[in-house]
């Protein structure tokens, strides 16, 4: 007896030694050396229990905002709001906000499952109030262009947690989580009675576990992309839930026909073409529980026919042993992203600021909406940041210009995606502070006229951005 | 001198309730050690979710049987209770690796269980085999005893 309980003993000794051995290191990495387009990639760590540190909500009281960079100035543009995740500018100024909640009944797979529903509700958790009925569109109207709402509409309502719109020859899509569908819609109209078109199905449930489905509309306006996220964290539910996911899809306008644009980009949003060269971009979500400094989030220009590894393999050939059996032939295909933005930060709005009234500091870039996430020891994220760019490529180190969305343990807000506003301003979604905050100039400079979301302008001498003074009403917003 | 013993009838219904509710987490174990190795073989992922669920079910039926285990050594006069605080130390490891492994289990994909989970479900099995036959051992020692 006494020596079975000394062999035991041992054996509880050595695993506890080889668990510590495995959890040393990486407290003190510099996350700044993971944004840019060559991030220091750690070896990947397989922690016992992840680091998560998890924001309880609070919302906004008592006027509190977030805090801008030098330059910048911020408002609420629209509050008590039901979840907003986008935002869209038509081109008469107009703005759309897409509110929208994920789907539910994710079917419980394993018992993590459970534990995981549950930190996301504290992450997502209401500041306060009855929740608004949410998955609706509302369009926002300045009819002075003084940076302040005049008109709100509620355009669609019980939508299936849409993401997405795009707008061209009177008709509006809007990316629904399972499809992409039409309504026929003149600018300046302030509701939406017809019924919806279905363009073209989307892989949405019964697990549709990355749900948003974000739209572009090509320079041309002839064909949509869509992104759709991959059904799972690392394959967890089996390859073949990942049929057409973790992909940009392009489809065709007139005949909804649709082909995989690009593979291997695990939760693509933020889709938005570069006016300097045509190229379509995206920010893309990268996988976890490969310790807190892995993997780092990334914005890319998104080539045809292009595969960016998940779930073989992360940066190129970086590969992920969690998903059996190995495919170096795919390993082989995939190619690095341009620009990291650091690990969980979990990007999901991003926008060019070329044509817009920002200040010089930022007018030539992007700016990109960190929503942030719990899978690290420190708030990551949680924070819109700025990336410049040269030629239609980011050039130098991303800087913060819209932070103060956590403050100690608590969230006050989290922002999602992002668009330009009818006067050049950057508009920010916040999804758990259930508001738009529009951050503009500081010396009140506009833009001479909207510019839609959808628009990527060529003549661009045209669009000099002026003095607030000389400002006039936009075409179409008349009522 | 013979030891003299008497059993009340409330002891021997948490005797027999703690010897029943043991034999499930035993079982969970048992067989999650062999989804592990249908999923080593196979990369099937049904098999390690198998695996997840029998852990989990295994804990939360094993507790309670060592709570209750715990309770019926208390009820025990008149003998030496040595050999059973041994037992419950041995049914205390074999809960602590499986709460371990259910850890290592919780990754995603081929890591939760190659190879350090399947590693772990065998060490809790041998464990949990030589903590049961203990058992059976000083039980029958003592049935002998009355």
């Amino acid at each position: 007896m006494t020596k079975s309980i000394r062999f035991r003993s041992t054996g509880i000794l050595l695993l506890t030694g080889l668990l510590l051995a495995g959890r040393a290191g990486a407290a003190d990495f510099d996350p700044s050396q993971q944004v840019g387009p060559n991030p220091v990639l750690p070896e990947p760590e397989h922690e016992l229990v992840a680091s998560v540190k998890v924001a309880g909500v609070v919302g906004w009281k008592d006027g509190a905002m977030p805090t801008v960079a030098d330059g910048l100035t911020i408002s609420a543009y629209a509050t008590d709001l039901a979840n907003p995740r986008t935002v869209h500018t038509l081109p008469n100024g107009d703005v759309l906000v897409v509110q929208s909640q994920g789907p539910s009944g994710e079917p419980l797979g394993r018992p993590k499952d459970l534990i995981r529903g549950w930190i996301m509700s504290i992450a997502h958790g209401g500041g306060g109030g009855k929740p608004k009925q949410s998955n609706l569109i509302t369009l926002l109207r300045d009819t002075n262009r003084d940076g302040k709402v005049d008109e709100t509409h509620d355009l669609l309502t019980d939508l299936n947690s849409p993401f997405g719109v795009a707008w061209i020859d009177d008709t509006l899509y809007v990316a629904n989580t399972d499809a992409i569908v039409s309504y026929p819609y003149k600018l300046g109209d302030t509701s939406i009675t017809a019924q919806p078109t279905v363009l073209t199905q989307l892989p949405g449930g019964p697990i549709d576990h990355h749900w948003t489905k974000d739209l572009a509309l090509s320079p041309d306006g002839t064909k949509l992309y869509a992104g759709v996220g991959s059904n799972s964290n690392i394959t967890e539910n089996g390859l073949a839930a990942e049929l057409n996911r973790a992909a940009i899809w392009e489809i065709d306008r007139k005949t909804g026909a649709g082909r995989l644009y690009a593979t291997g980009l695990r939760n693509p949003n933020g889709l938005e073409f570069n006016a300097d060269t045509g190229q379509l971009w995206a920010v893309v979500n990268e996988r976890d529980e490969l310790g807190p400094n892995l993997v780092p989030d990334y914005m890319t220009s998104v080539k045809d026919g292009a595969f960016y590894g998940w779930p073989w393999s992360y940066y190129g050939d970086h590969v992920d042993v969690r998903v059996q059996p190995p495919r170096p032939d795919m390993v082989a295909k995939a190619i690095a992203p341009d620009y990291a933005l650091s690990s969980h930060v979990a990007p999901l709005g991003m926008t060019f600021t070329v044509n817009t009234a920002m200040p010089v500091a930022f007018a030539n870039g992007a700016f990109v909406g960190e929503h942030g996430s719990w899978n690290r020891s420190f708030y990551a994220g949680y924070k819109v940041v700025y990336v410049p760019f040269k030629a239609g490529a980011p050039d130098g180190q991303a800087v913060d210009v819209v932070t103060g969305f956590v403050e100690g343990d608590s969230a006050h807000g989290r922002p999602v995606g992002l668009g330009i506003d009818g006067t050049g301003a950057l508009l920010i979604a916040d999804d758990v502070g259930n508001t738009i905050w529009r951050v503009a100039n500081g010396d009140g400079t506009v833009t001479p006229q909207p510019i839609g979301t959808d628009q990527t302008p060529t003549g661009q001498a045209a669009l000099v951005p002026q003095p607030a003074a000389a400002t006039t009403p936009p075409a179409g917003t008349t009522n | 001198m013979p030891r003299t013993y008497r059993q009340s009838s409330s002891g021997l219904f948490v005797l027999q309730l703690h010897s029943a509710l043991l034999q499930f987490p035993n079982v969970c174990f048992i067989l999650a050690l062999l989804t592990d190795i249908t999923y080593w073989k196979t990369a099937n992922l049904m098999w390690q979710n198998f695996s997840d669920w029998l852990l989990f079910a295994g804990l939360v039926v094993g507790g309670v049987a060592l709570l209750v285990g715990i309770v019926e050594l208390f009820m025990q006069r008149g003998e030496d209770r040595r050999p059973y605080w041994l037992h419950a130390l041995g049914s205390l490891i074999v809960l602590a690796l499986a709460f371990w492994n259910s850890l290592v289990h919780s990754a995603d994909g081929w890591i939760a269980v190659v190879p350090s989970g399947l590693v772990l479900s065998a060490i809790t099995v041998v464990v949990l085999l030589i903590t049961d036959f203990y058992g059976r051992f000083i039980r029958s020692r003592r049935l002998g005893h009355q």
